[in-house]
């Protein structure tokens, strides 16, 4: 017999072999006397580390372990609101006129550079933009890419419409703002976010 | 492993409310809603961190950092895989991090022997002498194998104790460590072997 189980011993052990992976075990341990004795000192050893098994209580009780945590949370996020030069929580702080007020500006300055571009050039391609959620510094949407410029602690985000008309103010991020239009060239739904701090990508996905 | 993913009435009596309620209601900016999923998990996440790091404070701190970070990504949750796989990955990530820092300053050394390379069926898993059970206490023999945990990689470990310990299938150890099924097989294994071969060193 050239070729133990080696690591299928364990799968087969703890039961976590496929049915074909579990013939092929079944088949091999039939003529390997080896193996037959790998597998009883494996289970033997197995049953020894769930015998001693004791399982780690912390120190403190839940509810003071939460209110380190949420401790922790409200710090960052003091934190997190002290740092941000605030075009957009302050903003978001500020009376319902001045954010009226700029809206309206916004849409005026969208509005006119959107004009002037349309009127130097029809686009060549009108670029559907359905964003939802900006986490990285260049992200893929459908029917182009949107570049999110970052400017110092804001983000920008750069969309290729040739006209605008702002529906709606808003904001579901945390100290950013969200600008809400429909695009009169594809119809699409564009949501404008500014004021988003660009987080670091964490290799892990996480 | 028993996780609480849909309504179920606990202890008291009361009707608890499933973890991706619970998420979302988070994802509204709920810290009250949070604290439920805090209370539910810290334990769990404690004794997959202790047994990774195997020291009571950095354990706790490691804990603390993992829900805190977790509160900070659920934004990104979309509810694909379960709260607990979610948490446990970003703790077990903490956990593996921190003992690589600590092996890179040279505070601890990894004694992963036995690779796939070598035999160990002869050397090892087939002599039954591998049973220190028959020689030691019971609190002497978890004195040894905690020992012997702490020479494993961290790679190694982390497998280990979320089977071992946790009780966690190979699937939900794939998740939760990113890596493939056969991964979780073969580093469960050789972690196993390594443990053996040191327990029987010990003696």
């Amino acid at each position: 017999m050239k070729e133990h189980l080696e690591e299928l011993l364990s799968g087969y052990v703890d039961e976590q072999l496929t049915a074909d992976e579990r013939a092929r075990a079944d088949q091999h341990l039939a003529a390997c006397a080896e193996c037959r004795a790998a597998l009883e000192a494996l289970r033997a050893f197995k049953a020894t580390v769930r015998e001693t098994k004791v399982a780690h209580t912390m120190d403190v009780t839940p509810e003071f372990f939460w209110s380190q945590v949420k401790r922790r949370i409200q710090e960052e996020d003091r934190r997190a609101a002290a740092e941000t030069p605030s075009f957009g929580g302050a903003w978001w702080g500020a009376p319902l006129w001045r954010r009226l007020a700029f809206a309206g500006i916004t849409a005026l300055v969208v509005a006119a550079i959107g004009i002037a571009l349309f009127q130097e050039k029809e686009p060549e391609s009108p670029t559907p933009v359905v964003f939802a959620e900006v986490d990285s510094a260049s992200t893929t949407v459908r029917g182009g890419e949107v570049q999110l410029a970052n400017r110092g602690d804001h983000a920008l985000i750069v969309i290729p419409e040739s006209y605008v008309e702002v529906d709606s103010v808003r904001t579901e991020v945390p100290n950013a703002t969200v600008i809400t239009y429909e695009s009169p060239v594809t119809g699409d739904t564009v949501i404008q976010m500014m004021g988003v701090q660009l987080e670091e990508e964490d290799p892990r996905g996480m | 492993m028993d996780t609480p993913t849909s309504k179920s009435t606990d202890a008291s009596g009361e009707v608890e409310t499933d973890d991706l309620t619970l998420v979302r209601r988070c994802q509204n900016g709920e810290l009250d809603a949070y604290e439920v999923l805090v209370v539910r998990y810290q334990q769990r996440v404690y004794n997959v961190l202790y047994g990774i790091v195997r020291n009571a404070g950095d354990a706790e701190e490691l804990c603390q950092e993992a829900f805190v970070k977790a509160w900070r990504s659920l934004k990104h949750f979309k509810g694909d895989s379960s709260f607990y796989t979610w948490i446990y990955r970003i703790a077990t990530n903490l956990g593996i991090d921190k003992k690589r820092r600590a092996a890179r300053h040279g505070t601890v050394g990894f004694d992963d022997a036995i690779k796939s390379d070598d035999n160990p069926v002869a050397d090892t898993l087939a002599s039954k002498e591998v049973t220190p059970r028959k020689h030691a206490e019971r609190g002497e023999l978890r004195a040894a194998i905690d020992a012997a945990i702490e020479k494993l990689s961290p790679d190694h470990r982390a497998v280990f104790v979320l089977y071992e310990l946790e009780g966690m299938d190979y699937k939900d150890i794939a998740r939760t460590v990113g890596c493939s099924l056969g991964t979780v097989m073969s580093r469960l294994h050789y972690a196993r072997l390594n443990l053996q071969k040191m327990l029987k060193d010990m003696k």
